[in-house]
């Protein structure tokens, strides 16, 4: 299985251009504040958006092919090309070689130089993120979780039946791999059991034990499961993979009640606001104003135009909180970290008591954008602050970590 | 009030039985302890309450080993139980009228998972016009969802149908829950003398532990429970119906395990309940009367009281209502000529009791055999915890035996609709 | 000062050109667009392989290592039957130097087809000289000299036939900046 490696993403929406992430590289490689001699290159206009020119440090990287002199090698442990200037020849072909001038001549020495994430500097992490002021740059460490949590089993068969471009998918992937297969897990009627977790007439796509519990009884039925292997002196991790409607509506009196009772329980509840799996109804975890079937948009009667749901969503999360669980959190799929971080700390206090995770989960059916954008949705709720990036510990009470918004630009005429 | 009677040892018993006095929610409890579940899932009501704090006393006194949960609601009770007799546990609990009508969601599916779950009904009317005294609406409106139901007639019977009833619902070839239905003040706040078991008596009785070895919650043999099944395409009619006619077998073998399990009771401690299908003085009678649950004593002083005037009557007690006992109840009712029935519930639909509708079809089992029609009536009594007094089985014995020249009215008898 | 390679074909001498009869070559050795040569299973790539050039059928020797690489990879994955085979694009020429303390790079062809236009500019003062020929708004070729802008990134927006109108003035102030910027959107 190849590896994942440590990037640099840009996001262009962010960037205004001014050039400290140059500043910065220049300082920490060259000694200087000419920009011109930055690794990091950003190029282009407030007008026509800002771009960048940057060392893809590619999977197989053409410069690396081109060079006569074998300058240039690829790291395959931290993923950066390196260059070796006791190689070097200065015969420019690997800038032949490159499609996004990520190599390029310093004029100022007369060598080629790029990028090499700074892994050799003390603090082991490129200099340009860091001196961005507005988030346009960040230094994406995930691959560390495909690199550990691609090894293990996935505990789900390939070819569980999502809807096209829906997350839960990963979801259940992710969190099945890092809970393990000593777990029971519950997957109430909806989008989970509907990709055919449980299964249909003896074929199931799932490893581990798995059951549908009924729409209803999600928590009390993973009490009796997890109290009883407690009582037997059998550790195992009693998983629940729930929607929002059944979490949020007919099943919170069961949620409520095994929470209040501290039940040793990992509840994860995939919010895609709304029984997306019955066609789209809405459910008290739907926003206001949202289309959804059984709140639809109309000209209404009595002069009343119908505009979707007209109450806000129920805020389970926070009402979670206020059962004093173990560990409360809000996640996102677009901030697989965190993610991942806070499924370790849920996976933790479900060992002492009830742990609850809420995910947001955009549907690209339900809420009718392109499969493609899922992500990006997601990344979105987040940065507009439409939904929050929480966690709830009894001893930290709800804490956030900083996360910049979106800003957005005004343009002059 | 009925008099809770005894039935005469007929045997010889073994020597350590202490005798307590009790009353029935207690008995109850005791018998649960007796069959030392892992797991019991409690929320009190009416007159059930008594039954559960009980139960919770003898576990925070050590005098029983469970983990008690008290689940905020009787839907929870029932699922918590479900989870736990999927990770192996044993597992007992007690409801009635609208916590049994809160749970019935859990209550279907239970009999599905073919999980050998015991609860006890603590029967009551209801659900409106409100009432909080007994009666066996409750439990006969959810008889037909699969689940074995044995009604008591005493508190002794309670204490030792209570054990049993795990055993009945464990064995292999039945593998289903059990309800226990006792009568709701009459037999929960009767209090009688009733013998208890010694545990290691009981230990001996109930064998090995093993309550999913057919479907099970365990990473160490993973498998998904309980997959959608059915549709028209595919496996999907078949493995339904499999599913299905499963649980139907299940039904019928329990008769005979019942059967069994009784007879084995009687000869480990010496007491001997009819298990499907008991006969009061019916030998030499032309006609008869049937009851159901606590009922039947006053009944039997009745039937007492009228064969010493010459009447030639005799009583059926039903003790299994679900599965219903038809073989073992047309052994009875080959020996009469007319039949009255005591309903303690109604049956909307027939309007008549449901035992009544019940038997309607053993009758016509009867009537094909047989190439006549046995008269027979419907009496409904005992509502809401009203009193079926020997007074009212006078009438009923009377009303019967007017079968046997008259035609049989279509209409039931009320028997409390004038007290 | 020398320029050009001919590869030498004296070891193939003798042989009767054409199909079945050899190998078929010319002032180099013959190969398709998956440089496969004119014989079952032997391939050629490189300085002797005569191959189709980006801006014209007629196969020419390209021989440049940028090309060498790229052929050779060709010739790989086609002897191993990968299905992630793409057919040659075609050679073109490309080359940086350094002489006389000058810096001079040419990307794509020199020739001016019937349409094209071709563009210059010349700082006396600093010596940067610029030489772009469009065909459509499309770049065919561009020369360099102490003009720094990146040879990778004007070979791809010839080869990916990029069209260039919106921003040609410009990408003529500014090649290095404005190719950049293409290239950049290009990825995302």
């Amino acid at each position: 299985m190849g590896r994942g490696y440590n990037t640099i993403a840009f996001d262009a929406a962010k960037c205004d251009g001014c050039g400290d992430c140059m500043t910065a590289c220049a300082t920490v490689k060259t000694g200087t504040d000419d920009k011109a001699r930055s690794r990091i290159q950003i190029v282009g206009s407030e007008s026509d958006g800002f771009e960048l020119a940057l060392c893809r440090q590619c999977g197989d990287p053409k410069c690396v092919t081109v060079c006569p002199a074998a300058a240039l090698t690829k790291n395959y442990d931290t993923g950066v090309i390196e260059w070796n200037a006791a190689k070097c020849v200065d015969c420019l072909l690997c800038t032949i070689g490159c499609t996004y001038a990520g190599i390029a001549l310093d004029a100022g020495v007369g060598h080629v130089a790029k990028c090499d994430m700074c892994y050799a500097s003390p603090a082991g992490a490129p200099a340009c993120v860091p001196a961005c002021p507005h988030d346009a740059l960040t230094y994406i460490t995930t691959s560390r979780i495909y690199n550990e949590v691609g090894d293990w089993e996935d505990l789900f068969a390939p070819g569980l039946a999502g809807c096209q471009g829906c997350n839960t998918e990963l979801l259940m992937r992710h969190t099945l791999r890092r809970v393990g297969p000593d777990t029971v897990l519950a997957t109430p009627p909806g989008c989970v059991p509907g990709m055919g977790s449980v299964g249909f007439n003896g074929t199931t796509g799932t490893k581990i034990p798995v059951f549908h519990p009924l729409l209803t009884n999600t928590a009390a039925m993973l009490a009796g499961i997890k109290r009883q292997y407690k009582r037997v002196g059998r550790e195992i991790t009693a998983l629940a993979i729930a929607g929002d409607g059944g979490a949020s509506d007919v099943g919170f009196q069961s949620l409520s009640g095994a929470a209040e009772r501290n039940e040793q329980i990992l509840f994860m509840v995939v919010d895609n606001e709304g029984y997306m799996n019955t066609g789209m109804q809405r459910s008290s975890c739907t926003p206001y104003g949202a289309w959804t079937s059984t709140t639809p948009v109309g000209k209404g009667s009595g002069g009343m135009p119908a505009q979707g749901k007209t109450q806000d969503a129920k805020n389970l999360p926070l009402i979670m909180v206020n059962h004093r669980c173990e560990y409360v959190a809000t996640a996102s799929t677009a901030y697989m970290e965190d993610l991942y971080d806070k499924l370790d700390k849920a996976i933790q206090a479900s060992k002492r008591g009830f742990a609850y995770l809420h995910v947001y989960s955009p549907c690209t059916t339900g809420w009718r954008f392109p499969t493609d954008q899922n992500m990006e949705v997601a990344r979105k709720a987040v940065e507009t602050n439409f939904v929050m990036l929480w966690e709830y510990t009894r001893a930290t009470a709800c804490t956030s970590r900083g996360r910049s918004m979106i800003r957005c630009r005004s343009r002059s005429i | 009030m009925t008099t809770a009677t005894l039935d005469a040892p007929s045997q010889a018993r073994p020597a350590k039985q202490k005798v307590i006095l009790c009353e029935g929610n207690e008995a109850a409890a005791l018998g649960v302890a007796l069959a030392r579940p892992d797991m019991v899932a409690v929320y009190p009501i009416t007159p059930q309450s008594s039954l559960v704090e009980h139960v919770a006393k003898l576990i925070a006194d050590g005098r029983m080993d469970a983990d008690i949960v008290d689940a905020e609601g009787e839907h929870s009770v029932l699922s918590v139980l479900q989870g736990g007799a999927l990770a192996g546990a044993r597992t007992y609990t007690a409801t009635c009228g609208p916590g049994l009508a809160f749970m019935f969601e859990p209550y279907f599916r239970t009999s599905g998972m073919r999980l050998p779950i015991v609860m006890t009904i603590v029967t009551r009317d209801g659900i409106t016009p409100q009432s909080v005294w007994g009666g066996h609406q409750d439990a006969m409106t959810v008889r037909e969802v699969g689940w074995v139901q044995v009604y008591c007639e005493t508190v002794q019977e309670v204490l030792d149908t209570t054990v049993m009833a795990f055993k009945i619902a464990e064995h292999h070839d039945v593998m289903l829950p059990v309800n226990v239905c006792l009568d709701g003040n009459y037999l929960s706040y009767g209090t009688s003398r009733v013998e208890l078991p010694e545990q290691a008596e009981v230990d001996a009785f109930m064998g090995v532990k093993d309550v999913n070895w057919h479907v099970a919650l365990d990473p160490l043999r993973p498998m998904a429970v309980d997959p959608l099944t059915g549709g028209s395409g595919g496996k999907g009619p078949s493995s339904f119906v499999r599913y299905r006619k499963g649980q139907c077998r299940g039904m019928q073998n329990s008769l005979r395990v019942i059967e069994e399990v009784h007879q084995e009771w009687a000869q480990r401690f010496g007491r001997n309940f009819a298990p499907l299908v008991e006969e009061y003085r019916l030998d030499g009678a032309d006609y008869a009367i049937m009851t159901l649950g606590s009922m039947t004593g006053a009944a039997k002083d009745a039937i007492d009281e009228a064969r010493d005037a010459g009447k030639r009557v005799g009583l059926i007690k039903l003790k299994t209502f679900s599965p219903f006992p038809v073989e073992a109840l047309l052994k009875s009712l080959r020996k009469v000529r007319a039949l009255g029935v005591v309903d303690r519930s109604v049956g909307f639909r027939w309007n008549c009791g449901p035992m009544y509708q019940e038997t309607m079809g053993a009758l016509y089992r009867l009537a094909r055999e047989s190439g006549s029609i046995l008269p027979s009536m419907s009496f409904i009594g005992g509502l809401a915890g009203a009193d079926i007094t020997v007074g009212h089985f006078h009438r009923v014995i009377e009303a019967t035996e007017k079968l046997l020249t008259g035609s049989a009215p279509t209409e039931p008898v009320w028997l409390n609709e004038k007290d | 000062m020398a320029t050009g390679i001919k590869p030498n074909m004296a070891y193939l001498e003798g042989q009767v050109s054409g199909p079945d009869k050899g190998v078929e070559h010319d002032r180099g050795i013959l190969v398709s667009d998956t440089m496969q040569t004119s014989v079952a299973n032997v391939w050629a790539a490189g300085d002797c392989a005569q191959a189709k050039g980006f801006f014209t059928e007629a196969r020419v020797i390209n021989s440049i290592l940028p090309d060498a690489t790229e052929q050779g990879r060709i010739a790989g994955m086609a002897m191993a039957g990968d299905p992630g085979l793409k057919k040659y694009p075609g050679g073109m020429s490309l080359n940086t130097y350094h002489f006389f303390g000058r810096h001079a790079i040419s990307v794509g062809s020199s020739a001016v087809p019937e349409g094209a236009e071709v563009v210059t500019r010349f700082d006396e003062a600093s010596g940067r000289y610029l030489k772009a020929i469009f065909l459509g708004g499309r770049l065919l070729g561009i020369y360099g000299v102490n003009e720094f802008f990146d040879a990778g990134v004007m070979c791809q927006l010839i080869l990916r036939r990029v069209d260039l109108s919106a921003v040609r003035e410009r990408f003529l102030a500014n090649p290095m900046a404005v190719g950049r910027e293409l290239m950049s959107k290009l990825w995302r």
